[in-house]
């Protein structure tokens, strides 16, 4: 009985603070390092940190935490599942697996005017994880126009892991060149509240050279700023070759810590 | 009694012109020192200090006590400007002559052509994605020279050509460069420098390896916000083990030692610099045949100098240690930290 009254009192509370009157219409754009997975160009105007935990249905969980400075660059350190293996990959068996990888990021992004920016990084693995490993390349750009955010660019990544048979199976980047896209859309009505969704490829590692490649992996969801340092989103991930019931539910709380007002 | 007045008088006019010569001559003093100690602004010539006395000189209290000894109680007077000019102060210290910035020997890894000041101590140390870390101390000698001792994470060896490259660290070296500043001896000469570095022998896995690197490196600003640097570099290593001797790398041939690097730096915001070099290390193979015992591997490296403060600077990028082959998967994100001590410089400076 007391979890009920629990849950109840908590949505309560959330739908009153999410009830606000539309005064933060004049808060700060929210310039983060991803729109949900893929990432943007901004970096910010002020040495910053940002950091975010993430968790979803399938006991996936992530945290990075990102260091703006000298208002060109990002470096970011953390862990995530969106490395995947499969085996088998296809068919109505097919099982693919998060792959949970420590990385590190680097991102050089500069402002060409004020609602257009362009960026370019590195993505780099801490060592092997559990026999996989998986590098990438981007560039991207992104664009304010009005109350939305346009974001495009390509990938590219190189990647390693052990076979089925115990061989490594490699991919380089000269064979796997993807598009990145994102759109963001804050509603006039709702000042706080911010309309997601991004598409990228990634590897998988399947048993063989074969089944080892690039899937596309679709993402939506919605962001909403508590206060003017924090957010908290929510998404849904579709993977290529999933049913739509092996979509992800994921939640993730973000904050910034900053020296300067935002 | 007339006498006695005359004589009052005189020795009163003698203490007022002593004291007005001591005021004079210490406002000389003080105002030579002061201007003397101000940086000149060249070329505007500065003009004469005006040493003569204001007019309305206030003479000093008359403390010359009374025929009838009666004792005299001295009024307070109001200063006056040359009453305060005369107090015995010490002379406010030099300021410190304006110090140059300090040009780095290193871009993000290709050195540079510029060398450190005389008496610059320079210290760098780096942590990168594959667990390595690196350090380098220097110190610059006469503005014509630079001595630094440094260990690096970069230089590898695998026991055969398929095999995983490992990293050989701490692998120690020890540098010494010389050369000229820029535009020292014409206009748009680009600083030169002569350096070798050499490494201290490391051994691992039953081999010992030595590096041995002979540089010669310009660079050349490019306006306020640029900088190009390119370098040739010559190159010598050994392979020893206790079975069949040492494998020189220099039995190869020159076009196995000689290679050449260089890169860019772009002030791109106020207090950052976006960098970009290409620079070579040996990589070791313990089982190859001698010709490939010893390679040389490209670098490509990019990344931000961002400077913190006058004498800390903070550097973070990426390097693919194999851009050869274009193997994205060795890249690593590196971070260094960057620190500038001039204080010996300061105090070679004063005691020139």
């Amino acid at each position: 009985m007391r979890l009920p009254l629990a849950l109840a009192a908590l949505s309560l509370a959330g739908t009153l603070v999410a009830s606000r009157p539309a005064a933060a219409d004049d808060l700060a754009p929210w310039l983060a390092p991803r729109v949900l997975s893929v990432p943007t160009a901004w970096v910010r105007p002020t040495t910053v940190v940002v950091g975010s935990l993430d968790g979803d249905q399938r006991r996936g969980s992530g945290a990075r935490a990102t260091l703006s400075y000298a208002h060109l660059v990002e470096f970011d350190v953390g862990g995530d599942g969106l490395l995947t293996a499969c085996d088998p990959c296809a068919g109505d068996g097919r099982r693919a697996t998060a792959v949970q990888q420590t990385t590190a990021g680097w991102k050089l992004g500069h402002q060409v005017r004020p609602e257009l920016a362009i960026g370019g990084g590195v993505r780099v693995p801490f060592g092997y994880n559990a026999g996989h490993r998986a590098v990438t390349a981007f560039a991207i750009a992104s664009w304010r126009v009005g109350r939305a955010v346009l974001h495009g660019g390509v990938s590219t990544w190189a990647s390693e892991h052990r076979g089925g048979d115990g061989r490594a199976i490699e991919l380089r980047p000269s064979r796997a060149v993807r598009p990145l896209l994102g759109f963001e859309w804050t509603p006039p009505i709702y000042p706080r509240t911010t309309l997601t969704t991004d598409l990228q490829w990634l590897p998988e590692h399947g048993p063989t050279a074969a089944d080892t490649g690039a899937r596309w992996s679709f993402m939506w969801g919605v962001r909403y700023r508590t206060l003017p340092w924090s957010a908290i989103e929510l998404a849904v991930r579709h993977r290529q070759g999933d049913e739509l019931g092996g979509a992800t539910v994921m939640v993730r709380l973000t904050a910034v810590l900053s020296s300067h007002p935002l | 009694m007339t006498a006695s007045r005359i004589a009052t008088c005189t020795r009163r006019y003698d203490v007022t012109r002593t004291s007005k010569t001591w005021i004079i001559v210490s406002a000389i003093a003080l105002t030579g020192g002061i201007a003397s100690a101000q940086p000149v602004p060249v070329p505007v010539p500065l003009p004469p200090p005006d040493v003569t006395p204001p007019p309305d000189v206030t003479p000093p209290p008359d403390v010359t006590p009374p025929p009838d000894g009666t004792p005299v109680v001295a009024q307070p007077q109001p200063p006056s400007v040359d009453t305060i000019a005369a107090v015995p102060v010490e002379p406010a210290p030099a300021p410190e002559p304006p110090l140059t910035p300090v040009s780095l020997p290193e871009l993000l890894l290709a050195p540079t052509g510029y060398l450190l000041p005389a008496g610059v101590i320079y210290a760098r140390t780096g942590v990168d994605t594959s667990g390595g870390i690196s350090g380098d101390l220097r110190f610059g000698l006469g503005d014509v020279a630079e001595f630094g001792v440094a260990t690096t994470d970069l230089v590898r060896a695998r026991d055969s050509s398929d095999a995983v490259a490992k990293r050989l660290a701490p692998f120690y070296t020890a540098t010494f460069r010389m050369g000229l500043a820029e535009d020292r001896l014409f206009r748009y000469q680009p600083a030169l420098t002569l350096g070798f570095r050499k490494s201290f022998e490391h051994e691992a896995d039953g081999h010992r390896t030595r590096i041995a690197e002979l540089h010669l490196a310009a660079s050349k600003r490019l306006g306020a916000r640029a900088s190009v640097h390119i370098n040739g570099s010559f190159w010598d290593a050994s392979v020893e083990n206790g079975e069949e001797g040492a494998v020189l790398l220099h039995d190869q041939g020159l076009g196995k030692q000689l290679r050449v690097g260089g890169g860019v730096a772009v002030r791109a915001v106020e207090d950052a610099d976006i960098a970009v070099d290409f620079a070579w290390v040996p990589e070791f193979c313990f089982t190859c045949s001698d010709v490939n015992r010893t390679r040389l591997r490209p670098i490509l490296s990019w990344g931000v100098r961002y400077d913190l403060t006058r004498w800390a600077m903070l550097q973070s990028g990426v390097r693919v240690p194999d851009i050869g082959d274009a193997n994205l998967l060795d890249a690593q994100i590196f971070g260094q930290i960057t620190l500038i001590n001039r204080s010996l410089e300061r105090v070679v400076k004063r005691h020139r």
